[in-house]
This record gives structure tokens, C-alpha cells and sequence, in this order.
């Protein structure tokens, strides 16, 4: 009880700095670029039309409204990618100040996540665009995505915390990282609908944590269902142990960083 | 040592103790060719053997030692950078270094910008940088560039920026690893006398240096370290003194470290 105290006596310490580094992330994304925060909404747009024109028509059978198909799962699986990767370098990135001076590790990297979860919600504007402009039917049931993406963002925090601490000690995690999150767009129905699978290849869907998020995201948003009870829960328990493995292995490594950066 | 009741820093038989390879592996394609090889072949070195130190609320103490005593790796362990292996630390009050300035510099933002990063790093709240923000632009003497991105600052100017912000923030103890000279001579003389200044304040200083002129005039209280431990502790005139004697006393070649212990671990 007294340690957990002092754990929140030792965040408030750092809030404003936890606050200020948020922010970094945010500004630097947006300095130096005449679009600005645009390119947070005209990348998955750009994306969503390469991909509407390959697929769409190929898909058409399968899935109608292909970009909001496309989008309730490209988007959620672009933090998880974008949010787990930064994360991974964050410790190593901040070796400099580490070396030098005390304060909470898991806020760098927890900051970093922040950063990444803003953009995700400003690039929900294009969902909701899109989702206006071609006429989707839209249901209430659209706030359960709310808790889906709480999930995920408690998922992705599991996962980056792990990953950043195993980073320190290989640095060549990240270009294995990087082929690891390749595979895994394809591997969870992000642009294809995931009946398309045959049956005896359904396991690698099954098995991709990730992939749980999306179907139980879409079926709220895109087909405007009301959520799946059983893969509710399935999240829920994904991302809690994800989050309690992420940040045991954190706490237990963190004391060694400093000897490896 | 004799610890009152106004110790601000206890360190209790602190040993830190490195494991360091022969080789520097740190990427997994590395790890697993090695490990096929049979073996990585690791040293344990002593940085810290057995130290027992109180530092005082007030004080100014000073470490002197050859490079490699473990000075650095003390100071580190004083601040909580590191944890110490073996033995305990416990300190009262807030730490603040002023080592290597400037580290937490964003060059892409505006100095202005970056006082707030800065002192935030250092465990300074919002309201209080807002107290302090006019006197750290002035005395960095940066008021025309405050709201230009660093990078387009010289060296120099980061410097003065990161001096003054250091300097502003009032910690409860201060730890200084050796006496920086920054900026132009003007400056120089200007952050010297303010370092002064602060540690003829009642403030705490734990200052780590080769320079006996430093330890002299800066400080109160002394420890001499070598090899990891304290050889000597007592008033700063006289661990100097005795410092300096066997300085030249023992001109020797150097000898091998009796810290390394070499093992090697089959895999």
C-alpha cells in the first residue's frame, strides 16, 4: 500500500514533465510542415484511396463500403503499430538524460504513447468523415468503440513498456520489430474481410491478439452492432495481461538500463 | 563517520558492481552467433567497494580521487541514476545535478520553450518556472534569441542557457561533477562567482573534481577515493593536502586494476 503511495506521490512530481513531453511529440510532428496537423488526416485518406482502388472491386462480393471497412481497421492498427514502435525506442532514444539525471523511466515511455494515442484520435475525423460522405448507416451503438479503444491504448502500453526494455539490451530489435508488424497487417483482416480466410489458415487470425480488437471495433462501428460479449472480454483480458507482463518485466529491468546505454 | 540529525544523504557499505563483456553484444544476431560459439567471456569490476558516507544538511563535501576512483559512478548513485548493487541509500530532500549542461535541450524548439522542458526535468513544477523564467533569460543574457529554435544557437549560447537554467532552479542539494567553465570569459567568471554563491548559500554541495584548487575553496568537508574506496575522509584542507603529497609521491606506471576479476561463462 505504502509503495503504491509513493509511486503516485512520484508521478505527480513528474506530471508537468510527463504533460510537457506529450506535448513535444505533438509540436515536433507538426513543426516545420506547412500542412501541419492536416497530414494526420490526409495520410490514412491517401492510403484508404490506393487501397479502395486495388481492392474494392475485387472485394466488392465481400464487403460494400470498402474505405469504412478499410478505415475502422487501418486506424486502430496504426497506433498499435506506430504507438508499440515508438515506444520501443523511447528508452534508448533517452539514454542521454538516463545517464544523468533520476526520473521515472516508464514516463518516457508512457509519454510517447500518449503522443502517438493523440494522433490516433485526431485521425478518427477521417473515419467520421468518410463514414458521412458515402452515407454509412450509423448507429448508437458507435459509443461501444469507446471501450475498444481504451483497450487497445491498455494493450499497446503492455506491449511498448516490454518492448522498450527488451530494446535496451538489443538494438536490433527494432528491424526485427518492423517485419514482425508487417506480417502482422496481413495477418488481421485489415483489408480483406476475414471469412476470405480458409479454414485451415483461421488459426493465425485467432492467435493475433490484434486482430480481436478490430473485429470487436468494427462490428460496433462499421457493421453498428451491439458488441460481442464474449470478445469484449477476450479484449479485456488481452490487454490486462498484456499490461501486467509489460510493466513486471519494465520494473524488472529498468534498474539495469543504465548499464547498457 | 559521525552522522547527526541533520544527515541529508546516508550511504550504507554502497558497492556497485559492473558486469562488463569482453565484447559489447547488443543486438540479438550477435547474442546467438556468440552463444554458439560457446560462451561469453564477462569481467566483474568494482566501481564501489563498501562505502559508508553521511552528508550532512549544509555541507559542502567534497570527492577527489585519480580518474577511474569511482567518483562519477558515487555521485550517480548518490542521485539515484544508478542502484547500487550491494547497501543501501537513502536521501532526504531533492536532488538536482548540474553535470554536463544542457542535456535535456530540444534543439528543434525555442530557448524559451526550453527553459520549461528543462527545469521540468530537473522535478520543477509549472507555477514555479513561471516565477523564475524572467530571471533565467537574464541572466543567460539570451533575451533577443529566447524565442529562436536552439539549434541555431552556438555552443556558447546552449551553454549560458543551460548554466543559468541549472542554476535558477534552487534544488536542496546540488551535485556538481567537476566545476564547468562556460561560455566566454566574461561568462565564465560570472557562473564561477554564482556557483560560489551558491555554495556559500546554506544549501548542500556535493562537488566531484580533480582539482585540489577546487576542493580547497569550494568545499568544507572532504573524501579522498581510490580503487573504489574511501582511503581518507576529514576537513577539506587536509584530505587536500595529504591528496596532494601522495599524488607526488607516487609517480607510478600504471598496474593492473585489482577490481577486474576475470570469469568466463560457458553457454
Amino acid at each position: 500500500m505504502n509503495a503504491i503511495k509513493r509511486q503516485v506521490e512520484v508521478f505527480m512530481d513528474h506530471k508537468y514533465l510527463f504533460y510537457l513531453l506529450t506535448m513535444r511529440d505533438v509540436k515536433k510532428k507538426y513543426k516545420n510542415s506547412y500542412l501541419g496537423i492536416l497530414w494526420s488526416l490526409l495520410s490514412p485518406l491517401l492510403d484508404m484511396i490506393i487501397l479502395s482502388i486495388v481492392f474494392s472491386s475485387l472485394l466488392s462480393r465481400n464487403v460494400d463500403n470498402y474505405p469504412v471497412y478499410l478505415l475502422t481497421g487501418r486506424l486502430l492498427f496504426q497506433f498499435y503499430t506506430s504507438g508499440s514502435t515508438i515506444a520501443m525506442q523511447s528508452i534508448v532514444a533517452a539514454a542521454p538524460l538516463i545517464r544523468k539525471i533520476y526520473i521515472p523511466k516508464y514516463i518516457l515511455v508512457l509519454s510517447k504513447l500518449c503522443s502517438n494515442y493523440i494522433f490516433f484520435l485526431i485521425s478518427l475525423i477521417d473515419l467520421g468523415l468518410i463514414m458521412l460522405v458515402t452515407g454509412h448507416n450509423i448507429t448508437w451503438n458507435i459509443l461501444w468503440g469507446i471501450p475498444y479503444m481504451i483497450l487497445i491504448f491498455i494493450f499497446t502500453v503492455g506491449i511498448g513498456m516490454a518492448l522498450s526494455a527488451f530494446a535496451v539490451y538489443f538494438r536490433d530489435t527494432e528491424h526485427i520489430y518492423k517485419v514482425f508488424t508487417n506480417a502482422l497487417y496481413f495477418a488481421s483482416a485489415i483489408i480483406y474481410p476475414p471469412e476470405i480466410v480458409p479454414q485451415k489458415y483461421q488459426f493465425m487470425l485467432q492467435f493475433n491478439p490484434v486482430f480481436h480488437f478490430l473485429q470487436g471495433f468494427r462490428r460496433v462501428t462499421y457493421y453498428g452492432l451491439a458488441p460481442d460479449t464474449t470478445n469484449l472480454l477476450l479484449c479485456l483480458a488481452i490487454s490486462l495481461v498484456s499490461l501486467i507482463l509489460g510493466v513486471t518485466y519494465f520494473k524488472k529491468k529498468q534498474d539495469g538500463f543504465i548499464l547498457y546505454l | 563517520m559521525q552522522c547527526n540529525n541533520k544527515v541529508v544523504v546516508t550511504l550504507n557499505n554502497v558497492g556497485m558492481e559492473f558486469i562488463v563483456p569482453n565484447e559489447k553484444i547488443d543486438s540479438l544476431k550477435e547474442y546467438f552467433i556468440r552463444r554458439m560459439h560457446g560462451g561469453i567471456d564477462k569481467q566483474r569490476f568494482l566501481a564501489l567497494d563498501g562505502i559508508d558516507l553521511c552528508i550532512n544538511r549544509g555541507d559542502k563535501f567534497g570527492i577527489i580521487g585519480p580518474n577511474g576512483a569511482g567518483k562519477s559512478t558515487l555521485l550517480k548513485v548518490i542521485s539515484g541514476v544508478m542502484k547500487p548493487t550491494r547497501g543501501t541509500v537513502e536521501v532526504k530532500g531533492k536532488i538536482a545535478p548540474l553535470l554536463e549542461l544542457g542535456a535535456g535541450f530540444e534543439t528543434e524548439f525555442t530557448g524559451a520553450e526550453n527553459i520549461y522542458l528543462n527545469a521540468a526535468i530537473l522535478g520543477k513544477k509549472k507555477e514555479f518556472i513561471d516565477q523564475i523564467f524572467d530571471e533565467i533569460v537574464a541572466y543567460s543574457e539570451l533575451e533577443d534569441f529566447i524565442n529562436i529554435p536552439v539549434k541555431n544557437y552556438s555552443s556558447g549560447m546552449r551553454a549560458k542557457l543551460g548554466f543559468a537554467i541549472a542554476s535558477k532552479i534552487d534544488p536542496e542539494i546540488l551535485v556538481l561533477d567537476e566545476v564547468l567553465g562556460v561560455g566566454d570569459l566574461r561568462f565564465r567568471k560570472k557562473s564561477y562567482d554564482t556557483m560560489k554563491g551558491m555554495i556559500a548559500d546554506k544549501k548542500t554541495v556535493i562537488l566531484c573534481t580533480h582539482s585540489l584548487e577546487s576542493i580547497r575553496e569550494l568545499t568544507t568537508r572532504a573524501i579522498w577515493m581510490e580503487e573504489g574506496r574511501i582511503v581518507r575522509e576529514g576537513p577539506s584542507t587536509e584530505i587536500a593536502e595529504a591528496y596532494e603529497a601522495a599524488m607526488q609521491g607516487k609517480r607510478r606506471g600504471r598496474k593492473h586494476d585489482k577490481r577486474f576479476v576475470t570469469r568466463r561463462k560457458n553457454g
